[in-house]
């Protein structure tokens, strides 16, 4: 296992980071959710001794029993704060009221108190907003984390499924306010959703934030499970997220299986490895209902692709250029000329 | 010809605007140039004609000459300086030197004086940075563009080819200094290419920007000249079969020609102002840049301001040219559904 300066922070995370999404099951999340406390201190046990130090949770994930179910792992294993860092999340549905969701500062502020206490926990090491609230004015949302933190019930904030502008609008607002700056961001990174090379990835690098990846193996769809000729009875069958444009996968797929053969490793192995070479990612969330999972899973961290893997791998699921992404690579040209040093970034 | 509000400045502007990339006879290395100053002053005085009251150039069209013949249709037509808006741009190579390009103070603020010593005029209305300079400092070149409006030479700054996020870190070091912030960006959109829809236009609406269209008709694929052959290859007479630019998705353009054909058909207009009538629905468009060689080419063009659609053909160019949704997109549209923020339809948040 590898740690990463988690973005321009002085905080180390491991490179792979324990999901916890698989833990409980109630509701709308019996379908993803099913794994039952003993199972998640197990889980979260075999994470721990592999040299995972960073566990994601959030207040809504089987309305709030992974979070008790991750507390109560950390304390049954007897683990130090100091060994562990964790993040959880706010902003879906936590009950009925129109108040109950969102990121205002009422709610923001009732729920970190709701998730310590299903936590077990006086902090969280980063606290997210799981999404974009169109009702709320940003500066009150970071008003509210620029608390949080300052209160001593988190030591960081960052954001989830932001769009870059969004992003990059909040990173103003507190410049200007000296408010504690968004410090990460989770989204949506694997080789069947390259989505956010577009905008997101050069905003994380100018800006200097970290990048946690959900859904690595895009819903499993990437597990090696999938192939062209097959049904599978993954976890897809029942839950179709996220999107994936299959016919091309399929060919990505194959290069997959290829080099998952040529190393002896999973496919899922493959999926993971890519992620974990790419220069923006600051760690990759996995989750797993069972411990064959997790440790397939783990392997990734000593799969090292060859730069010919990475570059087949890196061509068969390439983005098609969009505007202004291809416009601003080709008036880049402009200022490549006479300059001795590194190309200019684009 | 309507008028929209550029963003949200005071400033109204014709939603056509006349493009001048196309003025000018020597050789520039863009595309082919046979225009001279009798031409353009004639294209100037056929779009003021038709209400238009905007005129969109820059410094690196036909190495300066696209600025000088604009500025001389003006003084030969004796058009007064309060009757039209004036754009150009600053940010391309205007020589070989490492210095003739870019948005460093020291180019900008050379180039502005150069642009209206070519125009002959004291002020430009927008003056805009070209395009993303990957070497500058953005402060840099912020700091240099409210000078340049400080000192009277321009009267709003603009962007162009920008990405969502690098507006958005412009408006907020704008904000935090006080200085004045981009108004507008220029950008490419057209009913066959939307893919500006994805981060731009809710930044643009979220922040109040105004957005001018540059090549509308995707570089005359919408003009109804071109076929589409066999390996996607077009065939015809106009620019495209020269210069295959801007990227665009061919068949998908060329389903859209077809379904606009008979739109424009039963109103006797061409396609190419079907296309530019679709971009003059959209809410966000503050104007769309018209470029022409012939006086045929702009009259088709103007004819799209006349052209109002209905819902139902709206409806069917809107599903054909729909991009496919990427993520962060679809995330966010999903969460917000599924979160059902319980805000009543008539107070609907941005």
């Amino acid at each position: 296992m590898r740690y990463n300066n988690f973005g321009n922070t002085g905080l180390f995370v491991s490179e792979l980071c324990l999901g916890t999404m698989t833990f409980g099951g109630e509701g709308m999340w019996t379908a993803i959710a099913d794994v039952d406390q003993q199972g998640a201190t197990a889980l979260v046990k075999a994470a721990l001794d592999a040299g995972i130090n960073f566990i994601d949770t959030a207040n809504v994930y089987s309305n709030g029993l992974s979070e008790q179910m991750t507390g109560r792992a950390l304390a049954d294993l007897g683990v130090k704060r100091s060994d562990v860092i964790v993040a959880t999340k706010a902003l879906g549905p936590m009950g009925e009221g129109v108040n109950d969701r969102g990121a205002s500062r009422v709610h923001l502020l009732q729920q970190i108190d709701e998730s310590l206490k299903r936590l077990g926990l006086d902090h969280v090491d980063l606290y997210q907003i799981h999404g974009w609230d169109p009702a709320t004015p940003v500066e009150e949302t970071l008003r509210a984390l620029d608390r949080i933190v300052s209160s001593g019930r988190a030591r960081y904030v960052g954001v989830s499924n932001w769009a870059a502008w969004q992003i990059m609008k909040a990173l103003g607002i507190s410049e200007r306010l000296g408010l504690e700056r968004i410090v990460s961001l989770q989204a949506y990174y694997s080789l069947a959703g390259r989505d956010i090379e577009r905008e997101i990835v050069p905003l994380l690098r100018s800006e200097g934030l970290g990048l946690m990846v959900w859904s690595p193996l895009a819903g499993g769809f990437l597990s090696g499970k999938y192939t062209r000729d097959g049904e599978a009875s993954g976890r897809r069958a029942t839950f179709d997220f996220p999107p994936v444009d299959a016919d091309k996968m399929y060919d990505v797929i194959d290069v997959m299986r290829e080099i998952a053969q040529g190393r002896g490793c999973t496919v899922a192995q493959v999926a993971l490895a890519w992620l974990l070479a790419k220069p923006a990612v600051s760690t990759v969330i996995i989750g797993a209902k069972r411990l064959d999972q997790l440790s397939d899973n783990l392997g990734a961290v000593d799969i090292h692709l060859s730069p010919e893997d990475s570059e087949r791998l890196d061509s068969a699921s390439a983005l098609v250029p969009e505007y202004p992404g291809w416009m601003i690579d080709r008036q880049a040209v402009y200022r490549q000329g006479g300059l001795a040093g590194e190309p200019p970034r684009s | 010809m309507r008028y929209n509000r550029l963003g949200q400045t005071g400033l109204v502007v014709s939603e056509l605007c006349l493009g001048a990339m196309t003025f000018g006879n020597k050789p520039s290395g863009f595309f082919q140039h046979d225009l001279d100053q009798a031409g353009s002053t004639a294209l100037v005085k056929q779009a003021l004609d038709g209400g238009i009251n905007m005129i969109d150039t820059a410094n690196l069209y036909t190495a300066g000459q696209s600025e000088e013949f604009v500025g001389g249709a003006l003084r030969s037509l004796g058009v007064v300086r309060d009757r039209i808006v004036i754009a150009t741009k600053g940010m391309g190579p205007m020589g070989e030197g490492p210095n003739d390009a870019g948005a460093s103070r020291y180019h900008l603020l050379h180039q502005i004086d150069a642009s209206l010593a070519r125009l002959g005029l004291d002020h430009v209305d927008l003056y805009q940075i070209h395009g993303w300079d990957p070497n500058g400092g953005m402060e840099e070149a912020l700091r240099a563009m409210e000078d340049i409006v400080r000192s009277g030479r321009a009267r709003y700054v603009g962007v162009s080819n920008w990405a969502a996020w690098q507006i958005a870190k412009a408006l907020g070091i704008a904000e935090r200094r006080g200085w004045d912030k981009f108004v507008s960006l220029q950008a490419f959109y057209t009913v066959a290419n939307r893919e500006l829809e994805r981060e731009l236009v809710p930044m643009l609406q979220s922040e109040g920007l105004g957005l001018m269209v540059w090549s509308p008709l995707a570089g005359g694929l919408l003009s109804g000249k071109y076929a589409l052959s066999e390996g996607d290859k077009t065939q015809g007479e106009g620019r495209r079969a020269k210069l295959d630019f801007p990227r665009v998705d061919k068949k998908l353009a060329f389903d859209l020609v077809e379904a606009m054909r008979p739109m424009a058909e039963s109103r006797s207009v061409a396609v190419s102002a079907v296309a530019i009538a679709w971009l003059l629905h959209q809410e966000v468009v503050s104007t769309v840049i018209v470029g022409a060689r012939r006086a045929d080419q702009l009259a088709e063009n103007l004819a799209a301001s006349d052209v109002e659609l209905t819902g139902d053909e709206l409806a069917r160019l809107d599903a054909l040219g729909a991009p496919e949704p990427e993520y962060p997109g679809w995330a966010i549209a999903s969460q917000t559904a599924r979160h059902g923020f319980r805000v009543s339809p008539r107070r609907k948040p941005q």
